[in-house]
């Protein structure tokens, strides 16, 4: 078979089988291996499964993913971020709809420990929804807060999408959670935004809290010791003390030494982060392997030079091929797991990037913005999912989309922001 | 899946923790050798990435198949008939045997070519032998076969409807 058929017919066959419950890292690494195969025959083939393997997981930047996730499932299972919301709350539950502002604050703190978003929507929906629950709140407008609240968890630094992304596409790491810290704020001013147009359209549902008087700086003494831990972490980071890499190690035993230290972290709450951060790593880097292997064959095949040149052929500018990549990747988070949709597709989509001069960094944190909206839109919106676990006495899933769409519109200005103002970066 | 299960998930949680606690401390503590003396702990890099991330990445690949941890799309079969949908994870786990049991093979060839070299790496005037960590993978990807053929040969007890995933 000619090599680009071979390719052409990958991609409907990947969908399929993706359709149809196999394993995403298995589809790829099955369909790369058949592909190649055909192109190039046997040992080539084989080749990919004896080298890709060990070449990507040996891997000096790839060490940070499994430090950041160990140091968030530590601040998680320590309760070192249960201040967060306190505090938040002491400081900002004035405001109209104080409380549904303070979880978001609560979780751009916690954004700061974690880099996943299912984490940080789990952590602030257990403390921060049955607070709102007894106020009074309209159970969707709460529920969506901290369900897109954990959005934000993904784009500020450390974020795990984008250390992948930096990987993949080979770009600054470091540069890439500067963005993300930008885009991550951005979202929390566009989230406050929303709580606040409900706070004054529909008083009834964001009852006004009394205002809780002289315990402000008492507040701040139960966060002092995330405070300190994202200023270590992150200050050494951007000073250029250590690396990006090495960032992920100084906060996990940072995390570990704070834990110890406030009698908070358990033997049992270490071994859980460690067997969470053991499964999410082992669970992501099989796919990425795979994804990996994937690129090798999209490359043999010459699909990304003919689909460049199909594209250019079509004559259509910059700003639309990034609108149908932006459908492509909304469509996609809709239905996957973010990160698997992601490392899934960057084999296809970067040359077409790169073809058309878009800047790479603006691009990858463009893309985790874009499949962190996937966690929160239904069909599949694990961040709802994982907030209806937390809650499910309270809601039924329906209240908690309804509630979560205003913070989905707010997104797509965002979104759409960010696309104008491409050229300012 | 009892005995042999539980067997395979103690080995490789423990072997994988011990890596990942090991790969924290020693990075930390090039950290900080490099702010007090001023220079790296030798070989850091190299140790973490070949033994380490190797153990961190396919030791619980086993282990996260035993409680359906890998990452698949349940959004289009769950709207299916339940014969349906145990047919299509029989294809999917018979697909999985195949891919895993390839680079089970594929990759205990390596390591025995590796072995037979006695690969290692230099960091600065050290070497660093790494052969040994080329069998992390076929160990890794045979346990993970093992699995696989467990559920395959005691379906009915392996048909958990798997929880929504989180990364």
């Amino acid at each position: 078979m000619d090599p680009l058929s071979v390719g052409v017919a990958s991609l409907p066959l990947v969908v399929i089988m993706i359709a149809l419950r196999v394993p995403i890292a298995v589809t790829l690494l099955g369909v790369s291996l058949g592909g190649i195969w055909l192109i190039l025959g046997e040992r080539p083939a084989m080749g990919i499964l004896t080298t890709v393997p060990y070449h990507f997981a040996a891997s000096w930047t790839l060490s940070s993913v499994p430090m950041f996730l160990l140091m968030g499932y530590i601040a998680y299972h320590s309760g070192l971020t249960r201040g967060l919301f306190e505090a938040a709350r002491v400081w900002l539950g004035w405001l109209p709809g104080g409380l549904a502002i303070a979880s978001l604050f609560g979780a751009t703190g916690f954004a700061a420990v974690t880099g996943s978003s299912v984490a940080c929507s789990a952590a602030m929906g257990r403390i921060a929804v049955p607070e709102m629950h007894r106020s009074g709140y309209h159970l969707g407008i709460a529920t969506g807060t901290v369900a897109a609240g954990g959005t934000i968890g993904a784009l500020i630094p450390p974020s795990i999408i984008l250390i992948l992304y930096g990987i993949q596409a080979q770009v600054s790491i470091t540069t890439l959670f500067l963005g993300g810290l930008f885009v991550g704020l951005a979202t929390l001013v566009g989230y406050v935004a929303v709580v606040l147009v409900v706070a004054w359209a529909k008083p009834g549902y964001l009852p006004r809290q009394p205002v809780l008087k002289g315990q402000k700086w008492a507040s701040l003494i139960q966060i002092w010791p995330t405070a300190m831990l994202v200023s270590c972490v992150f200050g050494g980071l951007f000073s250029g003390y250590f690396t990006a890499t090495e960032a992920g190690a100084v906060g996990a035993i940072l995390t570990v030494i704070i834990g110890v230290a406030r009698g908070s972290l358990s033997r049992e709450a270490f071994f859980q982060s460690c067997l969470d951060t053991l499964l999410s790593s082992a669970s992501l880097f099989i796919i990425a392997v795979a994804a990996n292997a994937f690129t090798r064959l999209i490359a043999l095949s010459g699909l990304s030079a003919a689909l460049g040149g199909w594209i250019g052929d079509l004559g259509a500018p910059p700003f639309v091929i990034l609108l149908a990549i932006v459908l492509l990747y909304l469509m996609l988070g809709m239905f996957l797991e973010p990160i698997g949709a992601m490392l899934l597709t960057l084999p296809l989509v970067l040359p077409i990037i790169t073809t058309n001069g878009i800047d790479l960094i603006w691009f990858g944190i463009l893309v985790a913005k874009l499949l962190e909206i996937g966690m929160i839109t239904p069909p599949v919106g694990l961040n709802v999912f994982v907030i209806h676990s937390v809650a499910r006495d309270l809601v039924n899933l329906e209240t908690i989309f309804y509630g979560v769409s205003l913070f989905i519109l707010a997104d797509v200005v965002l979104v759409l922001a960010m696309i104008l103002s491409r050229n300012l970066f | 899946m009892h005995g042999t299960g539980r067997l395979i998930s103690w080995l490789t949680i423990s072997l994988g923790g011990a890596a990942l606690v090991l790969m924290m401390v020693q990075i930390s503590a090039d950290v900080l050798f490099r702010a007090v003396v001023g220079q790296s702990l030798t070989g850091t890099v190299e140790i973490v990435s070949h033994y380490y991330m190797v153990g961190v990445s396919f030791l619980p690949i086993a282990y996260a198949e035993i409680h359906n941890r890998h990452i698949e799309a349940t959004v289009f079969t769950d709207l299916m008939p339940r014969p349906v949908q145990n047919g299509l994870r029989w294809i999917a786990l018979i697909l999985s045997l195949i891919v895993y049991g390839l680079l089970t093979y594929a990759t205990a060839i390596e390591a025995t070519k590796q072995t037979a070299i006695r690969a290692f790496v230099e960091s600065g005037t050290m070497r660093i032998v790494v052969w040994p960590s080329y069998w992390i993978l076929p160990v890794s990807f045979g346990l993970m076969c093992i699995v696989l053929v467990l559920r395959l040969v005691r379906p009915r007890a392996e048909l958990i409807p798997s929880q929504t995933l989180s990364s």
